[in-house]
Formats: C-alpha cells, structure tokens, sequence
C-alpha cells in the first residue's frame, strides 16, 4: 500500500462528529481535541446522533424498518433481510429508545447504512464534499467482499460511518484465537467461549467498551479526514495512524501520529485553507 | 384383625376417578385462554406467570415428565446455572442458590426445576403432558385460534395403525417453548405464514441476551418464547445456561396477558 496521494482533492473546513447511538463511545472531546491539533484550521464540532432522538413516530417508524432491512441474515452470500420480522422491527426501536443494549447481534450492511444516515442528516450538510461528516454507531457494519460480509471498522464515504464494534470484531485476532474459540464453542455460550479463547491464547485484543478505542477513533477520524483531502484515507507505513489495520496487533501498535508524508499532505492543506 | 390402613376401594372406582377426574378438567380447558406448548423452563415459568394473573393456562407436553432439560445442567450433571439476574427468579420461589463467580449462580436442577413445576401448578395452570402439539387451528384472516394435539404414543404406532385423529383445543393465545423444534413456528411455516432463519442466521459475538430481546407476539395468536425463538430468529444455541429460559417465559407471560386483555374487550 502506497502513501497517500500528495495532491489534495478538497480542503474541508469543517469535522462534525455524531455521537453513536447510544452514548458507549469513545471520549468524544477528546477525538475532537485530537483533530483540531492535527488540522487547527478545522471547525471539529460534537453532535448527538441524526436519528437518537426521534420524536416524530411514523419517521422513527420507518427508520426501525430501514435498519431492519439494512441487515444481512446471510453473510456467506450477503443477502439482505427483504422482509424483517416485526420482532426485529421492534428490537430495532428499543435500539433507538436505548431500551436495549444488545448492539451487536446482526451485521448491517455499511453502505445501507450510509443511506439512512444520509435521509436523516442534513443536505446541505452532506452534499459539500468540504463538511466532513462522521457518524459513529455501535451497529457491526460490513460490506460485501467476494460474495461475503466482511466487517469493517469504518466505511469512508459520505458520510464516513465509524463502528465501534466494527473495531473490536473487524480487525483479525490471531489464529490460535479462534481455533481455542471453535473448539470450546460447541454448547457453550459465546461470552465464555470468547474468554476461554481469550485465556489461552494470551492474546491482547479489544473488547467492547476498551479505554483504548478513544485513540483508535482519532486515528480512525484522522483517515476519514484524509478521505476528504486526498481521496484514500490510509498510508502504507505501519508507523502511520492512517495505516489500515487488519489485525488486532495492527490496531493497538502505538503511534505517535501521521508519518512525514502525510504531515506534509496536513501543511499544504493548512496553507490552501488559509489562502481561502 | 388389624385395622386397615387404606379405606376400601374398588378397581372399579379407581378407573372411573381417572377417567372422570380427567374428562371433567379435559372438558373445561377444551377452552382456555392459553395454551403452553411444551413443559421446560421457558413454558412453566410462562403458564405460572400467566395463570398467577387469573387467567386460564392449560401446558401440553409430549413427555410424560415436565420440566424439559430443566432437571439437568449439562452433561448429564444436575447443577443448573444462570447468570445474574435471573437468578432472583429461583430465589423467589424459595430454590436457594450460590454464587459461584460474579453474575454466576448455581443451583440443584431437581429443587429448582420441582420447585418451578409446584409453582405453576399452584398458580392454577392445568398440564396434558403425554400429549403432543399436531396442527395449529386457524380462524378468520388466518389467525391462529386453537391447538391441534393427540396422545405422544400415537406417534410412536406402526404406520398402518397411525389412523387415529386428533382433537382440537380452542385458546386466544398459543405460546411455542417447544424448544430447538419449534413444533408451532414451523407448523405456521410449513403453511407459508411465517418465515423461520434457523440457527446462526445471526451474527452474534456478544449478545446473549436475544432470546429474551425476541420473545413475543410472532403472529396473529402465537407467541414465541425460549429457544424456539432462537429457531426462529436465527440466534445462537444457549449452551447448559438457564437464566435466559426464565426471563423469555416471564416476557411471553407479559405479552400473552396483553393479548388475552385484548381479545376479552374485543
């Protein structure tokens, strides 16, 4: 993988964060506070979620819906649920109404996502290439690779929608992780086939509510800010916070920030957003 | 000559105090304003619940004994576990139980399952067991209004001999805790009403809780609770953990009260 392309695409002027759908995220001010160091020029604001609260009934109605329907109940052959059961309907809506907490029980598909995303956050919001919109959700996001789901931690795009349990589940564990995971998961429930693995295979991995996804969301923000100015979100160098991690041990690597390359790719955009 | 301990009844007597005894209780819960389909965890902690609440509860189970899988915890080992909080549902019926680690709770599978049956039982719910679930009884807009059941062993006859018709039980509401099966579900299914994922339709890393997220109402007139709602929806197999059970046959419970309500004002 290449570094990032040096010619900027776009000069964005402004960061919003919408805060995942129920509030288990990432400090949010401090994600904010680690963008406006890397681009002091930006305008990085924190706003709740576009569809938490809803108080209109038949908009939150339909949105239960949509997101039922975003779902894939096949992930070997990506199909989506046509036709969602009006008990997933009505999970749905206790998601909303954070009567549940049971987030990450279906994968959704990320680019349907986006699209509801995209009918509840503002026009004029989304359609200026230079607003950088960031949606985090707790919702496990995939797209389709091959014929299959595969999880992602983040889709780029407009607007850029952030996983949290994409995160903790999209990045690979090791090996040994999963084959202790098979072979204690017959009969067993998955929270203690996950902690058995876990044990045994003595591997660091992220779990659901770690103090460490905070720094992950910045780097992960810092990507979705690269999306907007250069088109490619990720750097090939390991030592980058634009690295595009597959593995756990990718993801928890400690860095201290963007490489040379892409500190450059930040000043020219600095100067351009200046001169504007 | 010793007196006698017992007073002097006739074989004869006997028989009729069966045949009678279950004829009478048969007659009135031809019609009942519940049934329960099969007798583990999920559908005694349903009938009780719902019973408790005064209305008609009558439990069908193809098993001579009740309480499912509830006697044992795994492997054959009579220690049932459940995970905090459903605990408290034991506790209140006087089962005791130990902590064995935080949010791990441990009891003796013959007290807490006996204990459980005792309470359905005394609440008022009314059991058929050596009965099996056939059909479901379909009314108006294909809602469903009744059971169709017959004698276990009669599945068990040799083909040539399996001529023997069922009989129908009217109720406003049908709850499925039959389990792995899920004998209603898939009978609605097989008629083209209701769509079933089967397992592991769903992604699931974390979420143990979607038994009880999805019981409920999952179509006109049946209710589905325990692990048919797993068949159903697609979720994973529990493992020998109970809490889960408990709780959906409390949820079903509070949905199925619901439904009876609305069909009496209807």
């Amino acid at each position: 993988m290449s570094a990032p392309s040096k010619k900027l695409l776009s000069i964005p002027h402004s960061v919003t964060i919408y805060r995942q759908e129920i509030s288990a995220l990432p400090d949010a001010a401090a994600v904010c506070e680690f963008l406006k160091n890397l681009a002091p020029w930006l305008e990085v604001t924190v706003k709740d979620s576009p569809v938490f609260p809803m108080k209109d009934k038949s908009k939150k109605d339909s949105l239960c819906e949509l997101f039922a329907r975003a779902r894939i109940v096949d992930p070997e052959s990506f199909t989506l649920n046509e036709k969602p059961f009006p008990a997933e309907i009505q999970f749905e809506m206790r998601l909303l109404d954070q009567s549940s907490s049971a987030w990450s029980s279906a994968l959704y598909s990320g680019h349907y996502l986006a699209e509801i995303f995209r009918s509840v956050l503002p026009k004029k919001d989304w359609a200026d290439f230079s607003k950088v919109n960031i949606v985090f959700t707790d919702r496990v996001v995939a797209t389709r690779e091959g014929n299959r789901a595969h999880i992602r931690y983040a889709l780029f795009g407009v607007p850029t929608i952030i996983s949290t349990a994409g995160i903790v589940y999209g990045p690979a564990r090791s090996r040994n992780y999963y084959l202790v995971r098979n072979a204690v998961s017959a009969g067993t429930n998955p929270a203690l086939a996950r902690a058995h693995a876990k044990k045994a295979s003595g591997e660091d991995f992220l779990e659901v509510g770690d103090p460490r996804l905070t720094s992950i969301a910045c780097n992960i923000c810092s990507q979705a800010l690269f999306y907007h100015l250069v088109g490619d979100p990720f750097c090939g160098r390991k030592s980058c916070i634009l690295f595009n991690a597959h593995t756990q041990a990718d993801i928890l690597r400690r860095r201290k920030g963007l490489c040379g390359a892409c500190r450059l790719v930040v000043a020219d955009a600095e100067k351009e957003a200046s001169a504007l | 000559m010793a007196k006698k301990i017992f007073a002097p009844v006739g074989e004869k007597e006997v028989t009729r105090a069966i045949v009678e005894g279950f004829a009478k209780q048969f007659s009135e819960y031809v019609d009942s304003d519940c049934i329960v389909v099969g007798a583990g965890p999920s559908g005694l902690q349903a009938a009780r619940d719902i019973a408790a609440n005064g209305h008609k509860v009558l439990v069908i189970e193809r098993n001579n004994y009740l309480g499912g899988g509830f006697w044992i915890g795994g492997y054959l080992m009579n220690k049932v576990t459940l995970r905090a909080p459903a605990h408290e549902v034991l506790t209140k019926l006087g089962v005791p139980v130990e902590e064995y680690c935080k949010g791990l709770f441990v009891a003796d599978g013959p007290y807490a399952c006996s204990r459980l049956i005792l309470s359905a039982c005394e609440a008022g719910a009314k059991f058929l067991n050596m009965t099996i679930f056939d059909d479901v009884v379909l009314r108006e807009n294909n809602r469903v209004a009744g059971a169709v059941v017959n004698w276990t062993p009669v599945t068990a006859l040799p083909r040539e001999l399996t001529c023997v018709d069922p009989v129908a039980l009217e109720t406003k509401v049908l709850i499925d805790c039959t389990g792995h099966d899920a004998c209603v579900i898939s009978r609605l299914r097989d008629r083209g009403l209701v769509q079933m994922r089967g397992f592991g339709a769903m992604w699931v890393e974390e979420s143990e809780d979607l038994v009880v997220e999805y019981t409920g109402v999952a179509y006109p007139g049946v209710i589905v609770a325990g692990m048919a709602t797993s068949t159903m929806y697609g979720l994973p197999r529990m493992g020998p953990t109970f809490g889960a059970m408990l709780l959906s046959g409390k949820k079903a419970a509070e949905a199925a009260i619901s439904w009876i309500k609305e069909s009496k004002t209807k």
